[in-house]
């Protein structure tokens, strides 16, 4: 069954400066499905479009033309938004609240029951419990990552939207994050996700969409790199060999 | 039409609808009370002036505009020396820190206004001071009284204390059809203090003296026209009328007057003393 | 409704523990009980002073905090993205802005009614005697710096620049307070472009002085009917604001 479906999704950035309209294109055309209990990878460069398709999908930016569409609806009707849980690249929170509050927050803004006992719950789940009512201000990068999490599941979505979910994090952690993916998906959660740890994605994806140049490459399906070590990389580069704006680096 | 933006439009017209019913309801009822701002009469002031104005806060400015009144008045126009002008400004410091100002000497505000060397016909710039203070603020009332007393008795400038008292009666008109309580008292007393000017400057000293009383028995009487009283009453040798206002002007506890109403009441509880 | 009120309660904790409004406050209470020095001298009119002071600047500081904080409500979180985690979330922006909104009122109202509490202590100990008129002034004061604020937040998210939106907050701010000068000057005008740009400034922008029952304090019969309308008048002129901040919150993108 499709959870995620895009069809000629495409975003044109206008910006004005002293009456001059500097258009610039952040994706064109593309379209993808994602089915439901899959972890689907979007691959890219930097400026290639990841950010700006996961963006569409939430609704936080409107398409120049072409339509998303997730579990069958419009992506911004409430209904929609209810099922989803995103973690952004980089995690921002209000810095006076502590990890408690900004949960308990999120949580009543998601219509969650008993606020009190999930939030535990999910403090727990992360390893964060004992330090509930710290404020956020005082997190460190990890602990901020943890509460990215917490605050993405605490309402116990159907579909996971994560932007570069183990950008900045240590080996470890990276184990961590890979582990948790699997057993979100075991649950029958379907996680789209983007990412430039190509190795990770092998690791945990079960197909991978690759942008270049806003535009949509290649969708690889699994088959395509299982048991051959290194082979999502050697496709990756050759669909987007040439796509970077910045000149080689010279061996 | 989606819904949600059919209730925004239905409420925007009602917001619309109900701020021009109130602008309307205030055209009929409001009436501003302040005159057009102009220019201030002290020219060192006109930014600070205009800052209040823009701000909101004419009264506030008001109040500053009184306090660097009193500062003009308090300061003695002719050059003293070091010692005294230490002296001035060290009464002024112990009675902001609630200590008692020194019963010798210093008598600080009040000493100005009654050394002939000092003031009589000095403090050019009062009138238009006390003007400052009533176009920010034109029921300030205190300031007519205060003003219209310190021109006419200690400056002598009865004209100019007309002036002050005709922009008080003037200011106060536009409100004489709704005479309450609160609007008596401010426009009486102007009119008491035209007819004990006007007096004066007659000559017929009894019926302003009549006058001048009757003004200082009013609650918030400015206590320089109870020094202007109890001078006149202590100089036709009515030493226990003139005790008594000193003894009020001692415990109203004005800077201004401190030192000297202490004075004062010694000297005038030996002269009732030698009397006897 | 829940979802409204989360919003603004979460909205004033987290301002209200900004060492940034502690700081304001303290300045405003410091100012408050300086006054004292300027009561004292003051000659007679002691009590007036006190009264003055501390109602502007309970009103002043009031406005600093409004204004600096409802300019960055919205644009603080574009920019530190945290409103991604917002609106990713089944919550309608209206509910947000509100909620935000709320939220921020209700702090600077404590603030207020903090530096309020100082200052009557402050009066009472001057032997001041109390007055309904007090309380009306103060909550005129509250309306005032609720409109301001309604369109400190219009023009952050017009503008989407924090000292443009500072900038025309204050002058809106000074506008209002002049509006009856230039009503005077658009009806003494014979040219009638001047009477038009004079008459709209005096229709559109809201006119402050409806709200400043402090200046009129002796002034003589002046309370009457208009001081209940005021309150509907500055309630629904931020009504106003908000619908507009709503309707470029739509179209907004992130």
């Amino acid at each position: 069954m499709t959870v995620i479906e895009t069809t000629n999704l495409t975003k044109i950035y206008k910006r004005s400066h002293l009456g001059k309209v500097y258009l610039t294109t952040g994706i064109t055309g593309v379209s993808f499905s994602v089915n439901r209990g899959e972890i689907f990878a979007l691959l890219g460069l930097n400026g290639s479009g990841k950010t700006t398709t996961i963006k569409l999908l939430l609704g936080l930016l409107k398409p120049s033309s072409g339509e998303s569409l997730i579990l069958g609806e419009r992506t911004h009707s409430a209904k929609v938004l209810k099922k989803i849980g995103f973690m952004p690249e980089v995690p921002y929170f209000y810095p006076y609240l502590t990890g408690s509050e900004i949960l308990h927050f999120y949580a009543r803004m998601s219509e969650v029951d008993d606020v009190g006992r999930r939030v535990d719950k999910i403090l727990d789940l992360v390893g964060l419990f004992e330090r509930r009512n710290k404020r956020l201000s005082e997190f460190s990068k990890g602990m901020l990552q943890r509460i990215a999490i917490a605050q993405s599941l605490i309402h116990d979505p159907e579909i996971l939207i994560y932007d570069e979910p183990i950008s900045g994090l240590d080996p470890l952690a990276i184990s961590e994050m890979r582990g948790l993916l699997l057993k979100l998906k075991s649950e029958g959660k379907t996680i789209f996700m983007s990412s430039h740890f190509i190795s990770e994605v092998e690791k945990v994806s079960d197909r991978a969409a690759i942008l270049a140049r806003g535009s949509l490459a290649r969708i690889v399906e699994h088959g395509a790199w299982a048991d051959r070590e290194g082979e999502l990389e050697r496709i990756f580069i050759k669909e987007v060999e040439g796509a970077s704006e910045l000149g080689k680096i010279k061996i | 039409m989606p819904k949600v933006l059919k209730t925004c439009y239905i409420i925007s017209a009602v917001t619309i609808l109900a701020i021009s019913a109130s602008i309307l309801f205030f055209q009929k009822e409001f009436r501003y009370p302040f005159p057009a701002v102009k220019l201030s009469p002290v020219s060192e002031h006109i930014i600070l002036d205009l800052t209040s104005v823009l701000s909101g806060v004419r009264r506030l400015g008001a109040d500053i505009a009184w306090v660097q009144l009193l500062q003009y008045y308090g300061s003695p126009e002719k050059p003293v020396d070091k010692e005294k002008e230490y002296e001035l400004s060290l009464d002024t410091t112990r009675h902001i820190l609630g200590l008692k100002p020194k019963e010798e000497s210093g008598n600080g505000h009040a000493e100005n206004h009654y050394n002939p060397q000092i003031a009589g016909g000095g403090y050019t710039g009062f009138l238009n001071y006390c003007l400052r203070i009533v176009d920010l603020d034109p029921y300030f009332s205190y300031v007519y009284l205060y003003g219209s007393g310190a021109l006419a008795w200690n400056l002598n400038r009865g004209d100019e204390a007309l002036v002050l008292l005709k922009r008080g009666i003037e200011s106060m008109e536009r409100y004489k059809e709704n005479i309450t309580s609160d609007l008596h008292r401010p426009y009486w007393r102007f009119n008491l203090y035209v007819s004990a000017i006007i007096y004066r400057k007659r000559g017929e000293s009894e019926k302003m003296i009549s006058l001048l009383d009757t003004a200082a028995r009013q609650p918030e009487a400015p206590n320089v026209v109870k020094v202007i009283l109890a001078n006149i009453y202590q100089n036709a040798k009515k030493y226990g009328a003139a005790l008594e206002l000193w003894k009020e002007i001692r415990q109203s506890g004005d800077p201004s007057y401190f030192a000297k109403s202490g004075d004062k009441i010694k000297e005038l509880n030996a002269l009732l003393t030698q009397r006897q | 409704m829940k979802k409204l009120i989360s919003v603004a309660y979460y909205t004033f904790v987290e301002n209200i523990r900004n060492k940034i409004f502690y700081v304001i406050l303290l300045f405003g209470i410091v100012i408050t009980t300086a006054s004292l020095l300027m009561a004292a001298i003051s000659g007679q009119q002691n009590l007036r002073v006190l009264l003055d002071f501390g109602l502007g600047s309970i009103e002043f500081f009031a406005l600093l905090t409004v204004g600096f904080a409802a300019v960055t409500l919205i644009l603080e979180e574009i920019q530190s993205k945290t409103i991604y985690l917002v609106l990713t979330r089944p919550v309608s922006r209206s509910t947000y802005l509100c909620g935000r909104f709320i939220g921020l009122l209700l702090a600077v109202f404590c603030g207020m009614a903090v530096m309020a509490m100082i200052h009557l202590l402050i009066l009472f100990l001057n032997e001041w005697h109390f007055t309904l008129r007090y309380l009306l002034a103060l909550g005129l004061s509250g309306e005032k710096i609720m409109v301001v604020g309604a369109l400190a937040l219009f023009f952050s998210l017009f503008s989407s620049s924090a000292v443009s939106s500072i900038s025309f907050t204050v002058f809106f701010w000074i506008l209002g307070h002049f509006s009856q000068e230039i009503n005077f000057l658009a009806n003494r005008s014979k040219g009638v472009a001047t009477k038009v740009v004079g008459k709209m400034i005096y229709y559109a922008v809201p006119n402050m002085q409806y709200f400043n029952l402090k200046d009129f304090w002796d002034v003589p019969n002046f309370l009457g009917r208009w001081v209940a309308v005021s309150f509907i008048y500055g309630i629904f002129y931020t009504a106003f604001c908000m619908l507009l901040c709503l309707w470029l919150m739509r179209y907004k993108e992130f």
